[in-house]
Order: C-alpha cells, then structure tokens, then sequence
C-alpha cells in the first residue's frame, strides 16, 4: 500500500490578477466542459497511481480561483475521487479560497462534503496594497471570510500574505503581520513579490509605472516577518511557510519531500516516484484530448541521477529540515558536507552552530548539525544564488 | 621558351576594384582555362574569397598568348594578397615581376592601396599599366578617374586602359599591353642560380612547396639547392610551371616563374623572399630585399573551456605549415587559464586567424587586448623585448621604452580632412603632409605609434569618413614612448588578461572605461567587487558592484518541480562562460567586451 497526494488545479478566475503567471481562464463558460473532462480524467487516466494499492493522504484544490466552482460542482468531484480512491482518515483536503468569493453558505458547503483546510488568499489587509495588485477583494472581505470560515467549523485555516509590493512600506507590512495574527490562523504563507514577465505589472514596471521595492525594504520585511511569527509561536519550517505545530501543509511537504503525487487538470504536475509529468496547458486542448478519449498528458520524463541531485539541493534547502545528509550518501555515494567545502570557503564557510532558518552571527550562509545541511535565515534570502552556485559547482 | 618571349607581371589593386575578375577574363581570353575550370576554380577558393572578400594567399599562373605581332608568348600572372598586412609578401612577388597592372575602379576612383601598391611597384621598378576597369557600371567616373590617375602616375591619358573585366570589353588591349610594354625578363641562364622565393604553401603529400622567379641561372632537378637565408640544403626533387594545376618540368631557367619541391618538410624553410641557389656553383650574394618576417601585433589567445586546449594547439599549428608569420607560444594566465600567446602581422591577419580557428576549427576563444611589441632598455642599456603586458613589470629597472612606428596614408575625400586630423590627433599621430590627388581627394601622411592604430582606429576612420576614407600602413620603426603599464584589480587581486599597456595620457581614460564596462558586465555575487585600475600601486579609477542582498523566488509552483530544476540547469550551463577570479565569477564577455571600448 502506498499513500499520494493529488492536486486538482482549476484553471479559472473573475478577474486575472496583474500579477499572476499561473494558467487560469477568466471563460466561465468553460466550466462545464472542464468538469466532464476533470471526471474523465480521474476515471480513465490516472494510470500512476491504480487503486486500491494507492491511498490518497491529501487532496489540495489550487488555482487559478478554485472558489468559482458551484458547490454541487466540488462536490460531485469530491464523489467521483471518493469512487475511485480510499483515503487516510487523517487526510488533510485543502481548497483555496479568494477572499469576496465565498459565502457563508458556501463555507459550510465546504466543510460538510469534508474539505478541513482553507488556504485563504488576502495577499495583503492594506487596500491600497491590494489596489496595486488588481485583487478584487477589500481588506474588510479577507477578515469577513476567516470568521466565517471559524464558524463554518474549520479548525484549520491558513492566509497567504505578499511583501515587497510596489509602494509597500514597512509600516504598511507590520500592520499586515499583527493584523494576521489577531485573527490566529493556523498557517501563514509570505511570499515576496516575483515580477515575472509576461505579466501585467511587469509591463508596467518597464514602462516607469511602478517603482519595484526597493532590495533592501524587502530583505527587512523578510527578516521581520521570520522574527514575529517565530515571536508568535509559528514554525517557520519551510521558505515561505509558516505554521502552529502540527498545522503544516501536508499536501506542499509532499512535493518538497519527493513523495509521488498526482495533479489533475489543465497545466497540473505529477511525481510517481520516478517520473515526472504533466498536463497540457491549456484548457482547449486539455477538454479536447479527453473527450476525443486521449490522455492530456503533454510530456514526461525520467530524472536522471544529476537531476535528482539538483532538486534534492533545491527542495531540501528550503525546507527547515534541509538536506538529509545520511541519504544524500546513500543515494549518491558522495560526501555532501566535505565536496562543497571548497564552494563555502567563499561563503565565509559552512557553520555548524546556527539552527536553520536563524540568523548566522558571522553572516554564513549555509549550515549544519551533523545529519543535515540546512541554510540560515542570511542564506534564505539568497536562496535562488545558493541554489545555483551549489548545482554548479557540485555539479 | 625564349626569355625575349616571356613576361612576367601582376595585378595590383584595391580591394573589390576587379582584380579577380579581370584575372579571371586574361585567362578565359588566353585559353588558360575554360569557363567550366574556371568555375571550379573559384569554388574551390571560395571559402578564402568569402571570408573577407579578398585573396589572402598568393597564386601564380602560366598564360600562352599569341600576340597582335603572332608571336607566342608566355605571360606569367602572380598574384599578390590584398591587404596592408602582408605588404612585404606583395613586395616580394612584385620583386618577381617587371610589370604591373594597376587596376581602378570606374566608380571608386584610386584608394589608399592602389596608391601604397603602387609605391612598393615603383619601388620595384615596375612597369606601370592604368585600368580603369568597371566602365560598365553607371556610375563610372572615367574622365574624373583618368585625372587622379595621371595626377598619381605622370603618365598619357592615351596610356590608361578603359576595360570592363565584366563583360570583356577593353581586356585584349591589357594583353597586348603587357606584351608591347613589359619588358621580357633579364638575367642570364649561365650565372649561378639565385631564385627568388615569392610565396610558398604547406601541402600534406609533398612537404613545403616553393613559388619562384628564376633571376639568374637555372633549376634542375636531382642537384643540391641551398636556401641561403638559413644555409640549409635539400635535394631538388621537382620542378615545375604553373598551368591548370602544377605541371612538371625537367628545368626552370632564368626568366621563369615555376615551383620547385626540395622535401622541405616545412613553410619555415621556404621563406617568402629567400634565395634558392645550388651547392655546386653557388651564387655569392642572396637577392636584396629579404627580410624576416616578424610579428607586429601580440594577443593572447584561450580556450573558452579548457578542455579545448589541446585542440587551440593542434589547430595552431596547422595554421603555422602554410603561414609562417604566424607565431605563437604557451602562455598560461591566471584569469584564464592555458592559452597561447601569439603574434601577427596586423590587426586583419589577426582577425583571419582568430576567425579560422573560431570557424573552421570550431573553437570558442576569448583573447586578449591586442598589444605591440615593446622594446625595454634598462639601465645598462641592454634591450628587451616584450609582447606581453603581464611581463612588462619583470622587466626591471627600465631606462626607457619603445614603441613600434608605422607610416600611414590615410586617403580620403578631402572634406573629411576636418574629421580625421583631430581622430589622427587623439591617436599621437605625427602629421607629415597632405598630398592632393586632385581637387577632391587627399592623401594624408602620419606617422603613428602602432598601439594607437591596431585598436578601433579602421573602423573610427571609417565611420568620420562615411566609410571613403582608405588607409595603408607600413612599419618605420622603434621610436620611444611614454608608456605605461596599467592593471586591473578585482577585490585586490591583479587580473592579468586584463592589462594593457598604454600611453601615459590614456592611462586614465582607458582604465575609467574598463572598470565602468566590468561594472556592468560583472553579475553581483554574494560578496562586494571592488574594481581598481591602478598604475603600479597607485589606483586611478574604482568600480563597486554591490554585493547581492536579497535573491529569493520561493514561490510554491504546484507540483512543478521541472521549472526550477531547469532554471537551474540553465544557469550552470551559464556559469561554463564564467571565469572565477579568486572569489569572484567574471563572465568571458568582459574580456570580449573590452576589445569593444568605444
């Protein structure tokens, strides 16, 4: 018997976010012809992962705005998983929700057909944040919905928060911090602002619109974020993740630990241990292959041992667990610690005295205790840097 | 054949004026070649033609002609590289010619190499025959053209030939030309033999093969020849004339133009300009006008991947069997590693050779700052040579130094004048006169330090001149200069590709730029740069890239993994074009960008 998680992604908003590179449709005339899809889907296609050998231990609904779909819709979803499938009784099932989206009614929706998790997207309790951003929520929404969702009965309710948006200042950033905190959710995302092109606001960028937060502003936000929240009780146990203690997303571990998953719908990856996968993004063309009884699968491929190494460098380093240095031996017959010697001699060294995720006193980036080599909080804000020298270095 | 029915000539020309072209037509008209061969002919030179448009390596070929007078004659055509680098190959084939036809462009009118030729033909005491080729074009200016020419040549505008190689019109009346004005070769078969070497080329079956003028006396083969500038001797095996292809010959007497292969096993013992004489009645004096050939321009050569090294060697050294001026030896610098430090002609037979190795060689280079070489006095007055900056410091205690000098003629549309003398200012040049060739061209003479000219000046002159003005060069020699040596330093630590040797003026400017294009090109690392130009210890300029403080995109993409391992994948394929610097990761595009200072 083995355990999975699935990702179901609904590739459909309101209103594209100026901000967003993820596939999503603002064609809500699409829906249907998706969800006969996504049911053809589960039913024919998911050859990965046959029941009943394969357990399902998370379910996460992630978007675009999975909040758009009709409760019956999620609903006769959740039925057709629950056909094909068994689940661990602890499984946690996540649903992403877009603050000014749900009702009270949808709330309780979601909890009597078993979904025990809601990651709410606030993004920010400042408006004119949320202005920048084109989020077509008030800051008022995002407090409304977490209290309905604590009296629709989830015991487990998770934000997202942005840092580093264009004209973001500290105070405004602080105040989003404690804000948060009054309404003690169980799990807070912060993630800071990546402009990435092809987006609106990169445009915008280009042309002197914005100004983007200035490097320093953003390095401070972190900092103080990673600070208060440890203050307030949340592990910070992966990059941008935050959570009380037994709160932490199931469902994004397992991508980070290299466990198999599935993802259903246009765009979504899936990981059976050995390959990875991944369906084509576009929803046309998605619906089309399946109701022409094709499989949406656009490509796969198998790592190979250089590329296992590489993500396990950069899955493992942003975990707080960091890279489990007994099974990178095992795996790779390669002493992790003594091969990027060399490399940290640039780095001031590798430091075996601070915890992950604190700050190092003599500013090393990368540290260990022995079992595992994890960053400190000065090597996080360098993650993407340390990732690449490492994998080219090593490599 | 009889020497009175012999002549010997070439063509000389501007690039692009139809030298080729009309070589091409003398042939087709004397029954050389037939159309068909000559086609083969051209594609089997295009690679050559087509790398620059113009003839690196010299030809020679035999034309029967039965002149006006019904006499046969043998015409000897050599041809002659086209280009101011090789100016002392072209002297030395025009040395194996009594005639020269001095082609025009109808369009262009006379450049600055039909005037430095055509020097270097009268040098020679050349018969001169004026074409004006491309009448045929439209734009043809061929009055205006006549009048530069015999403002140049002091001769009759009834002595300039109007030809266009094009369509053949005018070519017979350059055969009879060569025929009626030429004068047959002199020199008697009876004398001792001296031969003229005016080119020779590397083939894989035969070892090193000798292009010659006989001046006097004769070649046989199975005697013993001696080339006199090395006093080494070979066994003649083969001689040879020119035709469609090398055709075998039991002599080659005085007058003649043939090849000769000895088992000379390399081009350096066949050196353009030696004499050939025999061991048995050898010849007391070697013909005047040898010299060896030496690089003027030095530059450091490497492989982008080290790996490649051994490949940058091999491909050297084949380059070297058919050049030998190319001269190159093992250099290792500590910014990039195992290279070659070489030396060439000029700045064009530079780019030829880095172009082959980058294109027929498939190599990925980065080289160095081109450098001239430096002659160092110390204080006992004992002189050393230096064509590497690096070494410059070693030298010791130095009394004085000096600098290579060219003579340049810049010829241009005289309401240019006005841009170039400031440009010719800026590069410490000596200003001699203006010569008019008429009321609309001039030919400016200079004298230049050589450093200020291999780098960017063609292309500056070019771009103030709307791209007429022409320029031709020769070296004059060593003359002293305030030179000094200036050091880029990242965080402290010299980078040695990178220095250069510069006037003590520039010093400032040179090094300002360096550092402000490092500043750009270096990605900020996890640790400040420091960038320095310094003159000895002393820093003139500072550059700072800022340490990186903040580079995080940890956003949760679903399950794809894919996206970042890729992006992972393609940064460490960027990192093989970086060069570590000590702590610090250079990207090979600044030593490149550094040839491109502008």
């Amino acid at each position: 018997m083995h355990t999975f998680s699935l990702y179901i992604h609904v590739p459909f908003c309101f209103k594209k976010c100026n901000y967003c590179n993820f596939y999503s449709s603002t064609d809500l005339t699409r829906i249907d012809d998706y969800l006969l899809a996504l049911q053809k889907e589960i039913e024919h296609y998911c050859l990965l992962f046959p029941p009943p050998e394969f357990i399902l231990k998370s379910i996460y609904f992630g978007g675009g705005t999975p909040s758009v779909l009709q409760s019956l819709s999620i609903e006769y979803i959740l039925s057709i998983l629950k056909k094909k499938w068994n689940r661990l009784p602890e499984a946690q099932i996540s649903f992403e929700i877009n603050p000014g989206t749900v009702s009270s009614q949808k709330l309780s929706d979601l909890r009597r057909m078993g979904i025990n998790r809601l990651s709410v997207g606030v993004q920010s309790f400042c408006d004119k944040d949320l202005l920048m951003l084109q989020r077509l929520h008030s800051k008022k929404d995002a407090e409304t919905v977490i209290k309905q969702a604590r009296l629709a009965g989830f015991s487990d309710v998770g934000i997202d928060l942005i840092f580093a948006i264009p004209g973001q200042t500290m105070k405004t950033w602080k105040s989003n911090l404690s804000r948060s905190l009054s309404l003690n959710p169980d799990h807070i995302s912060v993630y800071g602002l990546t402009i990435e092109e092809e987006t609106p606001l990169f445009q915008a960028l280009r042309k002197n619109k914005v100004m983007p937060c200035d490097e320093e502003l953003e390095r401070e936000m972190y900092i103080y974020a990673a600070g208060t929240l440890k203050n307030a009780g949340y592990e910070h146990y992966e990059i941008s993740n935050f959570a009380l203690p037994g709160k932490e997303s199931v469902h994004n571990q397992n991508y980070w630990q290299k466990n198999p998953y599935l993802g259903i719908g246009p765009a979504a990856h899936s990981f059976d241990g050995l390959r990875r996968c991944w369906n084509i993004a576009d929803i046309n063309r998605y619906t089309n292959r399946l109701h022409c009884d094709q499989s949406p699968l656009e490509s796969c491929e198998q790592p190979s041992t250089n590329q296992q190494k590489i993500e396990t460098i950069f899955l493992g380093l942003r975990q707080k667990s960091g890279i489990d240095l007994q099974r990178w031996k095992e795996s790779y017959a390669q002493d992790l610690l003594q091969s990027l010697q060399p490399l940290s001699k640039n780095w001031n060294g590798l430091d075996d005295s601070t915890p992950p995720f604190s700050l190092s006193e003599n500013n090393r980036c990368l540290s260990h205790n022995g079992n595992s080599l994890y960053l400190t909080l000065n090597g996080l804000l360098l993650y993407d840097t340390i990732c690449s020298e490492i994998v080219s270095f090593l490599l | 054949m009889k020497q009175d029915k012999l002549r010997n000539f070439c063509i000389i020309a501007h690039i692009d004026h139809g030298k080729s072209t009309l070589a091409d037509r003398l042939l087709e008209i004397t029954g050389t070649m037939t159309k068909e061969e000559m086609k083969e002919q051209i594609l089997d030179n295009m690679d050559l033609e087509r790398e620059r448009g113009i003839t690196i390596k010299m030809h020679a070929i035999t034309m029967e002609y039965q002149a006006d007078d019904g006499q046969k004659y043998n015409l000897n055509l050599i041809d002659t590289p086209g280009h101011v680098d090789f100016t002392y190959e072209v002297s030395r084939s025009l040395a194996a010619c009594e005639g020269a036809v001095l082609v025009v462009d109808a369009a262009q009118g006379v450049e600055a190499q039909t005037v430095s030729n055509l020097y270097l033909a009268i040098e020679n005491d050349l018969e001169i025959i004026p074409v004006i080729n491309k009448i045929d074009l439209p734009s043809a200016r061929v009055e205006e053209i006549k009048q530069q020419i015999i403002e140049l040549l002091g001769c009759k505008e009834e002595e300039i030939l109007l030809t266009s190689a094009k369509t053949g019109e005018g070519v017979k009346s350059v055969l009879n030309a060569i025929v009626n004005k030429i004068p047959p070769p002199g020199g008697d078969s009876d004398h001792p033999t001296r031969a003229l070497i005016f080119d020779s080329v590397f083939n894989t079956y035969r070892g090193a093969i000798a292009y010659v003028r006989i001046v006097e006396g004769s070649l046989v083969p199975g005697e013993m020849i001696k080339f006199m500038s090395t006093g080494k001797t070979f066994e003649l095996q083969e001689v040879g004339v020119f035709r469609f292809g090398n055709i075998r010959t039991t002599k080659l007497s005085a007058g003649e133009v043939g090849y000769v292969i000895a088992g000379a096993k390399d081009v350096k013992d066949t050196r353009v300009g030696d004499t050939i004489t025999t061991v048995e009645t050898p010849a007391t004096k070697p013909l005047p006008g040898y010299r060896e050939v030496k690089p003027m321009v030095f530059s450091g050569m490497f492989p982008s991947d080290a790996e490649n090294y051994e490949d940058l060697r091999s491909a050297l050294e084949k380059l070297k069997l058919n050049d030998s001026s190319l001269f190159y030896e093992p250099e290792t610098s500590m910014a990039l590693g195992f290279g070659f430090r070489c030396g060439f002609l000029g700045l064009l037979h530079m780019e030829i050779i880095q172009e082959r190795l980058e294109r027929e060689y498939e190599l990925d280079l980065v080289s160095t700052v081109p450098n001239v070489e430096f002659h160092i006095y110390d204080a006992n007055n004992e002189m050393h040579k230096v064509d590497n900056p690096a070494d410059l410091q070693e030298a010791g205690n130095i009394d004085r130094i000096e600098e290579p000098y060219i003579r340049a003629n810049i010829l241009t549309p005289s309401e240019f004048i006005g841009n170039i003398m400031p440009l010719a200012m800026e590069r410490r040049g000596i200003y001699h006169n203006t010569e008019y060739l008429d009321t609309t061209r001039a030919v400016l003479h200079y004298d230049f330090p050589l450093a200020e000219v291999i780098f960017d000046f063609y292309d500056r002159l070019k771009s103030l001149s709307r791209g007429y003005a022409s320029f031709d060069y020769e070296f004059v020699g060593f003359r002293p200069g305030d030179v000094v040596k200036l050091d880029i330093l990242l965080n402290g630590e010299k980078v040695d590709a990178l220095s250069v040797v510069v006037h003590r003026e520039k010093a400032y400017e040179w090094g300002r730029r360096v550092c402000e294009k490092l500043r750009e090109l270096i990605p900020r690392q996890m640790y400040q740069v420091a960038i320095q130009a310094a003159i000895g210890s002393k820093v003139i300029a500072r550059e700072t890239v800022k340490a990186l403080r903040k580079n995080v995109t940890a956003k949760c993409y679903g399950g794809d993994i894919t996206r970042k391992r890729k992006l992972l994948e393609k940064q460490k394929e960027g990192k093989k074009r970086m060069k570590q610097l000590g702590k610090v990761q250079v990207p090979q595009e600044a030593f490149l960008s550094i040839l491109k200072v502008d």
